[in-house]
């Protein structure tokens, strides 16, 4: 019994031990560069456009619940992308279409896994959500009665923080593996931009070999791991 | 063969082991849940109700859609209100209408693309003589609900009629204070992407709705 009690033991904390080591093996087939520069500029422009309010802006937070067609199968969400790419966040900006808040990041390619996209290309990706300033939303919901409560001046210097619950947001020099699609011909992004498959479809670079995917479907956030081969293998 | 019991049992133990830790990572995501355990936002709601059983009957308002979306919405709408026959049977308080008069409307549905993955969302307001800055989740009780359809996203991944009202009935279930509900399929607050089942409440969401309003 004692002998059964201590090969159970042994053979658990072996198993911990395997499950908890670090690969920390060079991986000679990471191609990416963190310090190539632009090459094809791809980026597309914006008819407005708008930086973080300042200080003296009144800024009301809206947060939004969603329904999403893809959620975190990350080999789901790479099967359906058109690009999968290494990026670096060049820029920041939000924009409107429809009275809808939008946030453009410019990013640099640093490395492909899939799609037609090269180093060096610079491409802008869309998401939902970001600054939109209320008259933009006024203007696109018409629905200006409900903040009769404001002057017009208020209006004017109000912004709505668009948010989807529990969604991180892209910030400039994030370093990022992107799951990207064109976007559709009927939407009314511009033309050569890029769309985020899915917020989850976004990993964020640790070091050059573990990538984490943080999935905020909120209250917990669940983050998985997953190593530079995990990535190339899923692309296969 | 004391010597292979003891190895059978000790493979067993490390079975188990691992057993219980890919258990508890394959749970999908879910929603905010109160201290009852109903999957609400902290029971926070809608101001005034959601029609007090037709005493104090609430509006929703549409623009932007297409007759046979229009449909679809007044379809989910009235499933929410109307659960027998064909529905789980549990009565709620629920008495919402079409309304053309756009200031009585505690509900809206805009036609919006928003992007290729979201189907539907659902924003939440306040009415207040000052605007109360709501950060993170939802953390107060709020006046009207803003749901906006994305039409073109749900065309182009080919939803079925069905699912197209189940996602506009999933936006008005959290436009009256339901969180996700992800690891329960046949809830109408799962999410689209994990495989949603449901395309109307069912007795459970209506439990949640007579949790929060009574």
């Amino acid at each position: 019994m004692k002998k059964a009690f201590l090969l159970s033991l042994v053979l658990i904390m072996t198993c911990f031990t395997v499950t908890s080591c670090k690969d920390t093996s060079n991986n000679t087939n990471n191609t990416s560069n963190a310090n190539v520069g632009m090459i094809r500029d791809l980026s597309v422009n914006l008819e407005r456009s708008y930086s973080v309010p300042s200080s003296d802006s009144k800024v009301l937070e809206v947060v939004s619940e969603t329904d999403e067609f893809y959620q975190d199968d990350l080999k789901k969400l790479i099967s359906v992308s058109d690009d999968v790419i290494r990026v670096t966040v060049q820029n920041v900006t939000f924009t409107s279409y429809e009275g809808v808040a939008w946030t453009k990041s410019d990013v640099l390619i640093t490395d492909t896994f899939k799609g037609d996209l090269k180093i060096g290309d610079v491409i802008s990706v869309f998401n939902l959500g970001g600054y939109i300033p209320l008259s933009d939303h006024i203007e696109g919901h018409d629905d200006a009665f409900r903040f009769n409560d404001l002057s017009a001046e208020e209006i004017e210097t109000t912004f709505l923080k668009e948010t989807i619950d529990g969604e991180k947001t892209i910030e400039k020099s994030d370093d990022l593996i992107l799951c990207v699609v064109r976007t559709p011909e009927d939407s009314p992004l511009p033309n050569g931009a890029y769309e985020r498959v899915s917020y989850s479809g976004q990993l964020y670079a640790e070091d050059n070999e573990e990538f984490i995917q943080i999935i905020t479907d909120s209250p917990g956030v669940t983050e998985k791991t997953y190593s530079y081969d995990d990535i190339k293998e899923m692309t296969k | 063969m004391r010597k292979s019991k003891n190895i059978i049992t000790a493979f067993v133990c490390l079975l188990l082991c691992f057993l219980t830790t890919v258990q508890v990572s394959a749970a999908n995501p879910d929603g905010h849940v109160c201290s009852h355990g109903y999957h609400t936002f902290s029971d926070h709601k809608m101001s005034y109700g959601v029609g007090n059983y037709g005493n104090n009957r609430r509006y929703y308002w549409a623009t932007g859609f297409s007759s046979t979306y229009n449909s679809y919405i007044s379809n989910a709408v009235s499933e929410w209100v109307n659960t027998s026959p064909g529905g789980p049977n549990v009565t709620t308080s629920i008495s919402i209408r079409k309304t053309d008069t756009r200031s009585s409307a505690m509900f809206e549905f805009h036609n919006k693309y928003l992007g290729v993955n979201t189907l539907g969302r659902t924003h939440f307001y306040l009415y207040s003589n000052e605007i109360a800055l709501t950060s993170g989740t939802l953390t107060k009780d709020y006046g009207w609900a803003l749901m906006e359809i994305s039409v073109t996203t749900l065309t182009n991944h080919s939803i079925s009629a069905s699912q197209c009202k189940g996602t506009i009935a999933h936006e008005l279930g959290h436009a009256m204070g339901l969180s996700h509900q992800n690891n329960r399929k046949a809830s109408i607050m799962c999410q689209t992407g994990y495989s949603r089942t449901a395309t109307r409440a069912d007795a459970r969401d209506c439990k949640t709705i007579n949790h929060i309003y009574g």
